[in-house]
């Protein structure tokens, strides 16, 4: 005989209770391995999800500026042309539309290209769009999208209007919305409105032939041989960004290098009509490394040039640099008579390839100052202008927002020049489509108002002798400063080689000084500065499939209180269990068996007990984690938006969560075995395993269990007084936390009643109540036999009734009243997004009349719009399950931010003005590299895990990473999907973001669906879609309240399972006053009273444990409820309370069926 | 404190248990300390000393003076039989003689040891060593057999080898369970039972055989038969034996007999 003989004999004698604590400890295991499998399908399916919609793609490029679709046949990768928009049959409309104009390649990479394949004039649509289109094959389509544009639409030469394409196509098939059907670059579950279109459809339709502005690669085809021949490791991204340097043109950046033989000199300009800044300073560099002069040219139109009443409209004006060959500024006309003239002027143009501007005296023209201006001989002569004169040039100005205002700006005339030389090179002005190719001035479709009644014939007889020749030269530096924009300064830079011994070079030294030029200017050239990037989107896709929320840890979280019932559970039979062998251990004890040995040999049985909970468990976890997916693709659908996932196990989660099951389940017994050293082997011996207090230690006790009451309560007075002063969001937690307190306070209060000395038996007998009153009476005091049991179950209840009834506090209501400025609406009725930017004013007459939409005038009396720059990106909400790695960014303009409003849950503001206002802390200025947002504080909390004051980093159109700072934490908004900065900041990180796709819009209540409806008819060709904010925030709401609705139901079963142990005790309750029991009946008490005394006994604990749960949980709520009532699930909870009473009864009616089926005689004999 | 009758004949065996006790020193520990405590008591003051012993349980009024001032000393291989009224305190007494329960005053000393100073792995060990027990139920493990019940002690004891289930079915023979060493507790009758837990209180040679009403649930016939079986055992062992009995007949058979009346230990009248 030994300690393992004693050991296995011990559990097969005892396998029935044993059976029952595995069983405990199998539920807990199930639950927490399957909150893990939960979170491993997730994983999973977000993985497999990731994998499915990017096929054979691994990598992707997506440009705001169109490329050579050459430049990806270069890359091995299939070019393509990915647009936002809508689509629209007869009888229906789609917004958010992913137009994709692809081509073989692209079908390629495609793990199962689809059947049927786009011809030229069809689409393919996926089955999303295609039902909610209600289109099917054969049937007619219009696209809708914004016109891809080389210049910036932001910019004054920047086309605002007749932006959008429609493009009418024939639906070759629908496609499923799975696979390549599902394709697209951002992670989000989310199903896409796919329509794919051939490339050369689109190409034709855009009149883009030959463009793309997008292409996507195959890791393995990224190889170059030089890498392959090297072993190379490198990442397929870097080498693929090595050969896009590598193979980009001039043409791929919208620039080309104009030779213009006669006046000797290349010019290098962008269709873009301005050079951008990075792309200028490369130039400029190049040709000082290279030692080619160059001149950098800014050419802007004036509307008018006016000298006294005098006007010429519409006329260019050029801006560079008049290099003084004289130091002396006092000399700054060369003296004719001077010898050196020829080598002065010669030096002059050597200096500045423009070459020199003579004035009408035959001098050369100098330097200008600031604010001098030159005029040509003819427009002198149109303003009869001499030098000294005032000039007022007006010309157009764009704003921050893209809007043009008329600006205007007097010189003084410094002199006037001869129409020779640069003064006549019609080349200074860039080539616009609709202007540079218009016969006459009449022709003109420039993409700013023009009012053509002003021009004369003689204004039409220079444009056609000299076209765009400049009328009017000012210095670079002061175009510079009135004409310059986010987009660039320069317009041209000319570079001119210098001849020998003075004469002009030969046009093929220009065309190789253009090569030289051109292979140099690329060399120092990153695509990524350009914006040509590309992103691993595979591999961030898998990253990002890590989820934005580990929903194994939330289903921990939902299921942590049925966990804590079940290890309550465990605790509560394995004590049983050992107490019904009291005797047992009793007599161990007594024949010389140390409580460490004892402890051991309990210990061992719960381990061998929980090791096959643990295993019984695993089975259970499978199941637990498919009914937990179930729920997810079918109840809980809107926490995850579509029935994507599937359930998925891996061997990790499977021994971790066994493990920690197993851990869980000997954590709660250790309790139990521990507190063996206290228990006498003669009380063991007696059977008695919790021993009884005396009187005056049970008094002592429940004077303890009363202090802890009454610190309790002092805390939950405390904890609401706290709450007083605070806003809606304090309130809320001071009240919790009241709640929280007073429920302890309730515990120890019953804990402390258990333990008091009774009340004299002769008070009761005295009373002489009714039978039923004396039974119950009875039934309460056995309830009081084992306090620490009593109260154990009436606190098990009470807790999950309290968590599952006040969690309901944070159950998220959609107003539905008037909006707010101070809350998570801001004040805004609507929120609309456009599929194409707008860049006219919605609140002005001009910018409606702009957009088309001049008869919606009255409609919109009283609305106002206030548009939000949008860089597209990454939902950053709970609808997005993906970690979301290039989230969306709004940018707020001034106005906006003047405007302030919303609900914020914690801000950095310092100054008064930014407590009053925290938007003004957008403006604040943290450094390099570091840019203040707002986020909502579920997103930054949730989603992003950051706090208050902590950076996300991104990076910006160039590829610089810069961190976003979260200033603000705003509350409940509607901006849960995206971050919020400054337009300032904004701008300056995405430059080639133009117009306005995100919209905050003040109108009436009353006129809400109205206004909506005439927003989105009058914009439709824009995709306009207006939703109320109402709406948006019920939208995340739905989620929040998903989870809290998959917490409640949870936490319900832990409830239920809670009663199951308070049915344990009863059953132990009854089988140990078997004799008592019995007795009662030898004295004539009835079954029925029997029963009476057991369902008491049980109803009381359960009623106990309802009661001070329900109340303290009604603190809880109390704000809510003050607010509105109705907005917690009364029904649901009902539902639930109900089903903890039915289970807490059923339970009491075994016990009682156990107490009747008490053998008296042997059960008094055993007495 | 005069030699226990046998002294010098158990002198031998107790010799022969110092060596496994010493060689169990050498691996340290509370069984180590007691065996060379235990080897060395033994030979100088055996038997069990009880000093102005005293027993107060609380009330809700005031404290329940159970024994008022026992004093008591046997030497080894006496036999006593202690009487007296329900709930005079009897067993107590034994529960204190035992050392399972605490005394409120007085001293217990037993092989000159006072085992209410010992932790609580000591006197674990102590007990398991020097006491054995017979309770008026037989407190068996239903899961274990015959063989097995008696052999329980065992498994803590320090110096248990193989031999001592050779000695458990020498002992099991000699009350007349020899054919019943697998039954199981439920298998027998309840004197065979009470036999069991004879033999299980004696397997480890205790110096000490306190018997609670060991025949409190036996017809007369049976409670004869064990009473033989306690008094021949424990003569056989040279144990210090007391027996709490209401029993008139099985304190008779005892060469001493006292009374607690009132708290106090009285030579029987």
């Amino acid at each position: 005989m030994n300690l393992r003989t004693l050991f296995l004999r011990s559990l097969r004698h005892h396998w029935r209770s044993l059976l029952a604590v595995s069983l405990g400890a199998a539920v807990g295991t199930a639950v927490l391995t399957g909150s893990l499998i939960v979170g491993d399908s997730v994983r999973a399916s977000l993985r497999d999800l990731t994998l499915e919609r990017l096929g054979r793609v691994d990598c992707a490029l997506v440009a705001a500026r169109l490329f050579r679709d050459q430049l990806a046949a270069d890359l091995d990768a299939a070019p393509a042309i990915l647009l936002r928009g809508s689509a629209m049959t007869d009888n229906a409309r789609a917004g958010q539309v992913n137009v994709l104009g692809v081509d073989d390649r692209f079908w390629k990479l495609a793990l199962h290209p689809p059947a049927t394949q786009p011809r030229e004039g069809e689409v393919l649509l996926n089955e999303t769009l295609a039902r909610e289109l209600d289109a099917r094959a054969g049937s007619r389509v219009l696209l809708r999208f914004e016109k891809p544009s080389a210049v910036p639409r932001d910019s004054v030469m920047g086309r605002r209007s007749e932006v959008v394409a429609t493009v009418p196509l024939t639906v070759a098939a629908v496609i499923p919305s799975s696979g390549v059907g599902r394709f697209g670059l951002q992670a989000n579950q989310q199903l896409p409105r796919n329509a794919f279109v051939p490339l050369a459809t689109l190409q034709r339709a855009l009149k883009l032939a030959g463009r793309a502005n997008a292409m996507v690669a195959r890791a393995s085809s990224l190889r170059s041989d030089h890498d392959s021949q090297a072993g190379s490791l490198r990442h397929p991204t870097a080498a693929l960004q090595t050969r896009l340097q590598q193979a980009l043109t001039l043409a791929d950046l919208d620039l080309q290098l104009r030779v213009h033989a006669a006046r000797g000199c290349v010019s290098l300009e962008s269709g873009r009509m301005i050079l951008e800044p990075a792309i200028a300073n490369a130039a400029l560099a190049a040709t000082a490394d290279l030692g080619i002069p160059a001149a950098p040219t800014l050419t802007y139109l004036a509307n008018t040039i006016a000298v006294g009443s005098r006007e010429i409209p519409y006329s260019t004006v050029a801006a560079f640099d008049f290099k003084s060959p004289i130091a002396n500024p006092e000399s700054r006309i060369p003296n004719p008579e001077s010898q050196d003239l020829k080598s002065q002027i010669l030096n002059l143009k050597s200096q500045n390839p423009l070459g020199a501007l003579r004035l009408t005296s035959g001098e050369p023209a100098l330097a200008l100052g600031d604010d001098e201006i030159l005029l040509n001989e003819w427009a002198a002569t149109d303003l009869a202008a001499k030098p000294g004169d005032a000039v007022r040039l007006a010309y157009y100005a764009a704003d921050a927002q893209g809007q043009l205002n008329t600006a205007e700006h007097t010189f003084k005339l410094a002199g006037v020049v001869t129409l020779t030389g640069a003064a006549a090179d019609p080349t200074l002005t860039p080539e616009y489509p609709g202007i540079s190719d218009a016969k006459t001035m009449a022709d003109w479709d420039p993409p700013f108002p023009v009012d053509l009644k002003h021009v004369r014939p003689k204004d039409e007889a220079y444009w056609n002798e000299r076209r765009a020749t400049p009328k009017a030269f000012v210095s670079l530096a002061t175009g510079q400063r009135l004409w310059s924009s986010r987009f660039g300064n320069l317009t041209a830079i000319r570079l001119a080689p210098a001849g020998s011994a003075g004469v002009p070079p030969a046009e093929a030294d220009l065309r190789k000084t253009a090569a030289l030029f051109e292979k140099k200017l690329l060399a120092s050239l990153t695509p990524d500065q350009l914006g040509l990037q590309f992103q691993p989107v595979k591999e961030q896709g898998l990253r990002s499939a890590a989820g934005a929320t580990d929903f194994g840890q939330l289903f921990f979280g939902f299921s942590f209180f049925l966990i804590v019932s079940a290890a309550m559970l465990v605790a509560l039979l394995f004590r049983l269990g050992v107490e019904r062998r009291a005797k047992e251990i009793g007599i161990l004890l007594a024949t010389g068996f140390p409580v460490r040995v004892v402890r051991r040999l309990l210990l061992l049985e719960a381990c061998a007990v929980a090791v096959a909970g643990g295993a019984l468990g695993v089975p259970g976890a499978v199941a637990y984690g498919a009914l937990m997916i179930a729920g997810l693709r079918t109840w809980w659908l809107p926490a995850v938006g579509t029935p994507f996932l599937h359930l998925a196990l891996t061997g990790g989660s499977l021994a971790v969560g066994c493990a920690g099951g197993v851990i869980v389940a000997l954590v709660s017994v250790w309790r139990t075995t521990r507190s063996l050293r206290r228990h006498a082997p003669v009380m063991l011996l007696a059977g008695k395993f919790a021993g009884e207090e005396t009187p005056a230690a049970g008094a002592r006790a429940a004077r303890r269990r009363w202090y802890v009451a009454g610190a309790a309560l002092l805390a939950a007075v405390a904890s609401l007084a706290a709450s007083a002063g605070g806003g809606a969001e304090q309130a809320a937690m001071g009240f919790f936390g009241g709640g929280a307190a007073l429920l302890v306070a309730a515990l120890a209060f019953v804990d402390g009643w258990f333990r008091r000395e009774p009340a004299s038996s002769t008070t009761v007998d005295a009373a002489h109540p009714p039978r039923a009153r004396r039974v119950a009476w009875l039934g309460i005091r056995n309830g009081a036999r084992h306090p620490g049991r009593s109260v154990l179950t009436a606190g098990l209840v009470a807790s999950a009734t309290f968590l599952v009834m006040a969690v309901t506090a944070f159950h998220q209501t959609s107003g539905g009243g008037a909006p707010e400025k101070s809350s998570g609406d801001g004040g805004f009725l609507l929120v609309a997004e456009s599929d194409v930017p707008l860049h006219h004013d919605l609140n002005t007459p001009k910018g409606r009349e702009a957009l088309g939409m001049s008869s919606a005038a009255a409609a919109l009396t009283g609305v106002r719009v206030t548009p939000l720059r949008l860089r597209p990106g990454d939902d950053a909400s709970c609808l997005n399950l993906y970690a979301p790695e290039r989230p969306r960014i709004l940018g707020a303009t001034d106005a906006m931010i003047e405007r302030g409003g919303f609900r914020f849950e914690a801000t950095l503001a310092e100054t008064a003005a930014e407590k009053a206002n925290p938007w003004l802390l957008l403006r604040r200025d943290f450094g390099p590299g570091v840019v203040p947002v707002f986020g909502d504080a579920n997103t930054a909390q949730w989603i992003l895990h950051r706090g208050l004051g902590e950076d996300f980093v991104i990076t910006d159109e160039h590829g610089a990473p810069v961190r976003l700072r979260f200033v603000g934490l705003l509350s409940g908004s509607i901006f849960q999907s995206e971050l919020v900065m400054a337009e300032s900041h904004f701008l300056k990180l995405f430059p080639s973001q133009s117009g306005y796709g995100f919209f905050l819009i003040e109108a009436p209540v009353k006129r809400g669906r109205a206004v909506s409806q005439t927003l989105a008819e009058a914009l439709n060709d824009y995709g306009f879609n207006v939703t109320p904010t109402a709406e948006r925030l019920a939208s995340f709401a739905v989620i929040e309240n998903t989870y809290l609705a998959t917490f409640q139901m949870l936490g319900g079963l832990g409830l239920v399972l809670g009663t199951l142990g308070l049915g344990a005790i009863l059953l132990r309750n009854v089988l140990e006053r078997r004799g008592e029991l019995a007795l009662l009946r030898a004295l004539g008490f009835p079954q029925r009273a029997l029963a009476a005394l057991v369902l008491v006994e049980n109803g009381f604990l359960l009623l106990t444990g309802l009661i001070c749960g329900a109340a303290c949980a009604l603190l809880a709520v109390a704000p809510h409820l003050a607010a509105r009532a109705d907005a917690l699930p009364w029904g649901q909870l009902a539902v639930m309370l109900a089903l903890v009473v039915a289970a807490g009864l059923g339970s009491s009616v075994l016990a009682v069926r156990a107490a009747w089926r008490v053998p008296m005689l042997s059960a008094l004999r055993e007495e | 404190m005069r030699p226990p009758p046998g002294c010098c004949k158990r002198i031998l065996p107790f010799n022969s248990a110092v060596q496994p006790r010493q060689e169990s020193l050498r691996r340290g520990g509370a069984r180590a300390s007691y065996a060379l405590m235990a080897a060395t008591d033994s030979a100088n003051t055996s038997g069990l000393s009880a000093t102005n012993l005293t027993r107060d349980y609380p009330t809700r009024a005031e404290p329940l003076r159970i024994l008022r001032g026992v004093n008591l000393s046997l030497a080894r291989g006496d036999a006593l039989a202690v009487t007296g009224p329900s709930g005079s305190g009897k067993s107590t007494l034994l529960h204190i003689f035992g050392a399972l329960d605490r005394p409120t005053g007085g001293e217990v000393l037993i092989n000159g040891r006072n085992p209410f100073a010992l932790p609580e792995p000591e006197l674990a060990a102590f007990r398991n060593r020097e006491i054995g027990f017979v309770f008026q139920e037989h407190y068996l493990l239903p899961q274990c057999s015959v063989l097995e019940n008696v052999l329980i002690p065992t498994i803590v004891a320090p110096d248990a080898g193989a031999a001592v289930a050779e000695r458990a079915r020498m002992l099991l023979d000699r009350v007349g369970l020899a054919r019943r060493l697998d039954h199981r507790p439920a298998e027998l009758s309840g004197g065979e039972r009470q036999r069991v837990a004879i033999v299980r209180a004696l397997i480890n040679r205790p110096t000490l055989l306190l018997c609670d009403e060991p025949t409190g649930n036996l017809d007369r016939v049976t409670a004869r038969s064990v009473a033989d079986v306690i008094l021949e055992m424990a003569k056989a062992e040279n144990a210090t034996l007391i027996v709490v009995t209401h029993s008139a007949e099985l304190a008779a058979r005892l060469p001493k007999r006292m009374e607690l009346e009132e708290g106090k230990l009285e030579p029987a009248k």
